[in-house]
């Protein structure tokens, strides 16, 4: 998270061509909050005020929606614990980030009124162009699936191990090796390749090679 | 990837990507990822190097954006624009791995930026472009990506319950390309073989850019009665149709067919037995006579007469350049001696 802080930090202090067309913040929007309270939908005043929006896939999971009867509850509160695992993580995305608001299609947009959904999803090209960041959830297929990818919770990725070896030539040289993951052709698991002792089988096995790295 | 994710890289200045295996920044500078600490080792394909290939079609796109032409005649500017939205649209439905979604929802934020410039937007085609439009067809898989995209959603599949006419390529799943640059078509040089007379739909009470209720065009052109053959990938005049099938002594074929629905999904029978199947075209080069078409299908319940249904994207058979001139011949003599007439397309 505190690399994603530095990008973030760096790009809107220091980046002349990275600039919001807009700011002009949507009609309504999510307080994040700060950690340990409940987030809450927020009509706005037509503020200028940074927010972040989340670019997700709906999926076929049921997702949780605002509608003019949700409305209400919606601005007394939402419990973390009855978001989606996607919505929980990108507010605390947007949380971590020092973000106030986040923007989401489906809390933030009634559901039910096409009167609103008229008027709001013709604004939707301009809340992705004012936001001063857009958490795009790639890896999840649904709602239900969460933003942090499994690699959150297995070796730091950006951990790296020098092995050093002797080349063909006879040459002192140094392979780098970390472990990866990646989706198969399944869409399952992979955990690709176990770290060998042995640094010649880094150079003579290409599927070591590939999976590596 | 997301399905809108086309969508809000073109409008957002800044992207934080959650993705599989990293996090990825996106920024109209610059992309960082984690993987980044040895440099030496970027040639390896990870995710960021597909974000890394997307910025770069998505500046592509961006810059070729209707504000930042100069429009020399009204014409070009529309024929301009016609590309860049086909060029949008082939990325997006490269992107669409959803199976099931709403592809017309997830492209509405654009359609809604351009609506102001571009007029009248009808299930993901512009009136104004709209004979162009039609030039569509489902991307082919090279069997040897096959496997690599398993994916059933990339198989373009019919839509279900979805108010998409069968003319518009938000009606299938998977991926489609339109023909154009990259096939030699400059649409400068072409002409149009179909007049469209009007376009008829249900004024939307939702979302103007979703899906609409009754959409129909009523068109004015040439319908040539055409039969497949088993193969379901080439198309026989029916006058010229090989009889007991012996395809080997048969005339060459008028065009080459891409069904818009993956055909194992349909009831390859039911086609080929077919009788009320028809081919008009679209549009023909004006340098090399090359038409382009589409394979329509009558529809035969309470719809109005002369009502027919797309069902595939017809291009000349290009096997050897012999082969396309004589069919092309063929297609003209059968297309000179058939009358041009009203039909609708639903």
């Amino acid at each position: 998270m505190a690399l994603a802080k530095a990008w973030l930090d760096d790009c809107v202090d220091n980046h002349t061509t990275c600039r919001n067309i807009s700011q002009k913040i949507p009609t309504r929007v999510i307080k994040v909050g700060s950690e340990g309270s409940n987030p809450v939908l927020y009509a706005t005043e037509h503020e200028s005020s940074p927010y972040a929006a989340l670019s997700h896939c709906w999926g076929s999971s049921d997702i949780l929606r605002t509608t003019t009867a949700t409305i209400h509850e919606r601005k007394e509160g939402i419990s973390m614990e009855s978001l989606p695992k996607t919505f929980q993580d990108a507010v605390i995305i947007t949380r971590k980030l020092g973000i106030e608001y986040l923007w989401i299609d489906s809390l933030c947009i009634l559901q039910d009124s096409e009167e609103d959904w008229n008027r709001e999803a013709a604004k939707m090209a301009l809340v992705y162009s004012g936001a001063t960041v857009v958490i795009s959830a790639d890896a999840a297929r649904s709602s239900a699936d969460g933003c942090f990818g499994p690699y959150e919770h297995s070796l730091d990725r950006n951990v790296s191990i020098a092995i050093h070896c002797i080349n063909n030539e006879g040459t002192n040289c140094q392979v780098y090796a970390r472990s990866t993951r990646r989706r198969n052709d399944q869409d399952g698991l992979e955990h690709d390749i176990k770290p060998t002792d042995d640094p010649w089988d880094v150079q003579e096995l290409p599927i070591i090679r590939r999976g590596w790295w | 990837m997301q399905p809108q994710s086309l969508q809000e890289r073109l409008l957002a200045p800044r992207i934080l990507h959650y993705c599989f295996t990293e996090l990825v920044w996106e920024c109209w500078s610059q992309i960082e990822c984690q993987c980044l600490p040895i440099p030496e080792l970027i040639p390896l394909r990870t995710e960021c190097t597909e974000i890394f290939e997307m910025k770069y079609r998505a500046r592509l796109l961006g810059s070729q954006a209707p504000s930042h032409q100069e429009p020399r005649n009204l014409e070009s500017s529309q024929i301009l624009f016609g590309e860049h939205w086909h060029e949008l649209v082939q990325e997006f439905t490269r992107l669409d791995l959803s199976y099931h979604s709403d592809r017309l929802a997830a492209l509405s934020g654009l359609a809604a930026l351009y609506q102001s410039t571009s007029g009248e937007y009808i299930c993901g085609l512009w009136r104004s472009d709209l004979v162009r439009g039609l030039m569509w067809g489902v991307k082919t898989l090279d069997p040897k990506r096959i496997h690599a995209f398993s994916h059933a959603s990339r198989i373009s599949q019919p839509q279900q319950d979805y108010d998409v006419p069968s003319w518009s390529w938000a009606s299938v799943t998977g991926e489609i390309e339109y023909e154009g640059r990259m096939h030699g078509l400059r649409a400068f040089e072409s002409e149009d073989d179909i007049d469209i007379i009007n376009v008829e739909y249900d004024r939307p009470n939702t979302n103007p850019y979703g899906p609409l209720k009754s959409c129909c065009i009523t068109a004015r052109g040439c319908l040539l009665p055409v039969r497949l053959d088993p193969s379901l990938s080439l198309l026989f005049d029916t006058s010229n149709f090989p009889a007991h099938d012996n395809l080997q002594q048969s005339p060459p074929p008028v065009g080459k067919v891409i069904l818009d629905v993956h055909s194992g999904d349909m009831s390859c029978c039911d086609i080929i037995t077919q009788k009320a199947l028809f081919c008009t075209l679209i549009q023909t080069s004006r340098t090399e006579f090359s038409p382009r078409g589409i394979l329509l299908r009558a529809v035969e319940d309470k719809s109005p007469p002369d009502t027919f249904r797309r069902i595939g994207y017809i291009r000349p058979h290009l096997y050897f350049g012999i082969l396309s001139s004589i069919q092309s011949l063929i297609m003209e003599i059968a297309l000179d001696t058939s009358e041009r007439r009203v039909f609708k397309i639903i």
